[in-house]
């Protein structure tokens, strides 16, 4: 057994740390499906709080706020098409037309397993790779990342509803809009109009609660009845197919589940990034591209399983290196030199026990969040059979709240709504959301990393390119395209 | 309006947006503009070939578009749901978070959504409830009290 595993294990039989876990996921649970608020704002407000406890007891309850906040995100995706979290974005995209015909209670069924499962295999294979993990980590640098983000761009605007020309412009706008502010390798203020409050560029949480809640808010208000289809018999029983589902698709799973490790592991690239990535290559491979955005549960297997794999891959660098990969993992580092645990490469040798504390009880987090998602699935399902006339006004109330008190920006307000108009419009004029979201998302990303790969090559295109894993991502960002138009131009010729 | 109005709409707002961050593009020095240029240009072409060809074949994709999107309402019946929200949003900017959210729930469950008085003010006091217990007592996070309570009446 490894060293550290069973002191670790008996730390979990405490009442006090039984209870920080359960507490912690609870916690999580609401925080995440509240639009708006999410696990990093949770940990943040109760991070004071925990200066005097003991720091076993303490990671707990962080541990079961970030293991079960991205499940919470996921129910009012699947729901009510509002990612409760960015890194929920995806699983509306198949999670709420699934609860549109009825088939609600499989989609939490399939969210809460393949959360479970894809944290499980994130923190499996930060258990084997903590030793080794230096040269995956070093191998993915500006270029690269470029590369990667290139890569899920060109991916998703090829595999969106409708043409692949509308989906190429909406992936330009989403990239265009994610420009606006500051732009930190060159310091340049761009496209504000003067305005002080675009510096920061348009913020993300408005974006998603505007774009997906209010205007699918504004659908659903304006044709009333319920959330589900007309002349639909909901399956309220499915969660358990949801469970075998997700186990009758395990390479959907691993696939999603790796790459959201993978993307995990790269510091600063994102949560959003790993479930978008991930389902736009579940969709990329899939035999029936053309049912994602219908309700096809592969979709809500990729984007749930690579959103709780990346906390695995997060954990890794800010274990072994002290690199937070994303801003929930700054947030758990502050927390570790709070109470005095200072993490680096020397970390899983000096204080085996408290690695495998975080490890066990993030599992234990995540497992607890999966089992109240599937008990509760059937019961959480009958929101979309209560009249949209009730609904209406709570959302609008829990929307507009959640996006104020983020920023305490009285002009996000304005933004969601003008962006739940044009989300309707788009809705009413047939044109994909998917591309100008993850153009949106992706954009910024993608220009700092060219800028910087720039800089460090003394200006020479050619920096892009130097190693393996640059030209295999060109490769496939070529070959994406290609192979989309071979297929349109095959059906054509076979019809 | 029909839905290809809608797409002639979304294009335009898309195009109005790259043209105008492609001409500011031009304005700077270095690095800043390249990338996007590089975006902008060739999605602006895409957006006015797209519009072209949709006006040239109007006729034809308006049924094509029209037939896509069963299951979206029809903009005469979302007009009032959009009344509605632009009045929240600017009540909301004069009398702050608490009383507008209270009298947008009263308001829209009763004279929208055709419930009772009971009902409706039942609805919206236990939401108020709700929402002030989270964010007032519990997160500590005070909402905006508006420009007429927060700036005008402390004054008084």
């Amino acid at each position: 057994m490894a060293p550290g595993f069973d002191e670790a294990f008996l730390a979990i039989l405490n009442t006090k740390s039984l209870l920080a876990i359960v507490s912690g996921s609870i916690i999580g649970l609401v925080f995440g499906a509240i639009p708006g608020l999410g696990g990093i704002i949770a940990m943040s407000m109760l991070l004071p709080f925990t200066f005097t406890w003991n720091p076993i007891t303490a990671i707990f309850l962080f541990c079961g706020i970030m293991g079960a906040s991205a499940f919470g995100g996921s129910i009012s995706a699947i729901l009510l098409n509002t990612p409760g979290t960015p890194v929920n974005a995806a699983t509306c995209f198949d999670g709420y037309p699934m609860a549109k015909r009825g088939e609600a209670a499989r989609a939490l069924g399939v969210s809460a397993t393949a959360c479970l499962l894809g944290a499980l295999f994130g923190l499996v294979l930060l258990g084997f790779l903590i030793q080794v993990m230096r040269p995956v980590v070093l191998a993915f640098g500006h270029a690269e990342v470029f590369w990667l983000v290139v890569f899920g761009l060109v991916s998703t605007a090829t595999i969106s509803q409708g043409s692949m020309v509308d989906g190429l412009i909406a992936g330009g706008v989403g990239i265009l809009l994610s420009l606006i502010g500051l732009n930190e390798p060159t310091g340049l203020i761009r496209f504000t109009m003067g305005s002080e409050y675009l510096w920061d560029g348009i913020p993300l949480i408005p974006f998603f609660v505007g774009l997906f809640a209010i205007g699918e808010l504004i659908n659903y208000s304006a044709r009333g009845g319920t959330i589900l289809d007309e002349n639909i018999t909901p399956e309220m029983r499915g969660t358990w197919v949801g469970f075998v589902d997700v186990i009758r698709h395990p390479v959907c799973l691993l696939r999603s589940s790796a790459i959201g490790t993978v993307i995990g592991i790269i510091p600063g690239v994102g949560g959003e990034t790993a479930n978008l990535i991930a389902y736009s290559v579940a969709v990329q491979t899939s035999k029936e591209p053309e049912s994602f955005g219908r309700g096809n549960l592969e979709g809500v297997i990729a984007s749930e399983a690579s959103n709780d794999a990346k906390d695995g891959g997060a954990l890794l660098t800010t274990l072994s290196f002290g690199i937070p990969g994303s801003l929930a993992m700054a947030l758990l580092l502050s927390i570790f030199i709070i109470h005095g645990i200072s993490p680096g490469p020397q970390l899983i040798v000096d204080q085996p026990v408290f690695v495998w504390t975080l490890l066990i009880g993030y599992v234990l987090a995540n497992a607890f969040a999966s089992i109240f998602g599937l008990l509760s699935a059937r019961y959480l399902a009958l929101i979309t059979q209560i009249p949209v006339h009730y609904l209406t006004p709570v959302i609008v109330v829990i929307s507009l709240v959640g996006t104020y008190v983020l920023r305490e920006n009285i002009w996000d307000i304005v933004m969601v709504v003008v962006l739940g108009i044009f989300g309707f419009t788009l809705r009413r004029a047939g044109l994909p959301i998917l591309p100008l979201v993850i153009g949106f998302v992706l954009g910024q990303l993608a220009e700092k990393s060219f800028l910087l790969t720039l800089e460090i090559h003394d200006g020479r295109y050619m920096g892009l390119l130097q190693s393996n894993i640059s030209w295999l991502l060109l490769a496939a960002s070529v070959m994406i395209p290609v192979i989309k138009a071979w297929r349109i131009r095959f059906h054509r010729r076979a019809r | 309006m029909k839905s290809l109005s809608s797409f002639l709409i979304v294009n335009l707002v898309y195009g109005g947006i790259v043209f105008s961050i492609v001409l500011r593009s031009f304005w700077f020095d270095g690095k800043g503009g390249l990338v996007p240029l590089v975006i902008g240009i060739p999605t602006l072409v895409l957006i006015v070939l797209v519009l072209l060809s949709r006006c040239r074949n109007a006729g034809r994709e308006s049924t094509a578009v029209a037939s896509k999107d069963g299951d979206v309402a029809p903009w005469e019946r979302a007009k009032p749901v959009v009344g509605w929200l632009c009045a929240l949003m600017g009540v909301l900017f004069f009398i702050g978070f608490y009383p507008s959210l209270f009298l947008f729930t009263f308001a829209y469950m009763r004279f929208s959504a055709n419930t009772s008085y009971t009902v409706a003010l039942g609805m919206s006091a236990s939401l108020l409830l709700v929402i002030y217990a989270s964010f007032e007592w519990m997160l500590q996070r005070p909402l905006f009290e508006g420009v007429f309570f927060g700036a005008v009446l402390p004054l008084l």
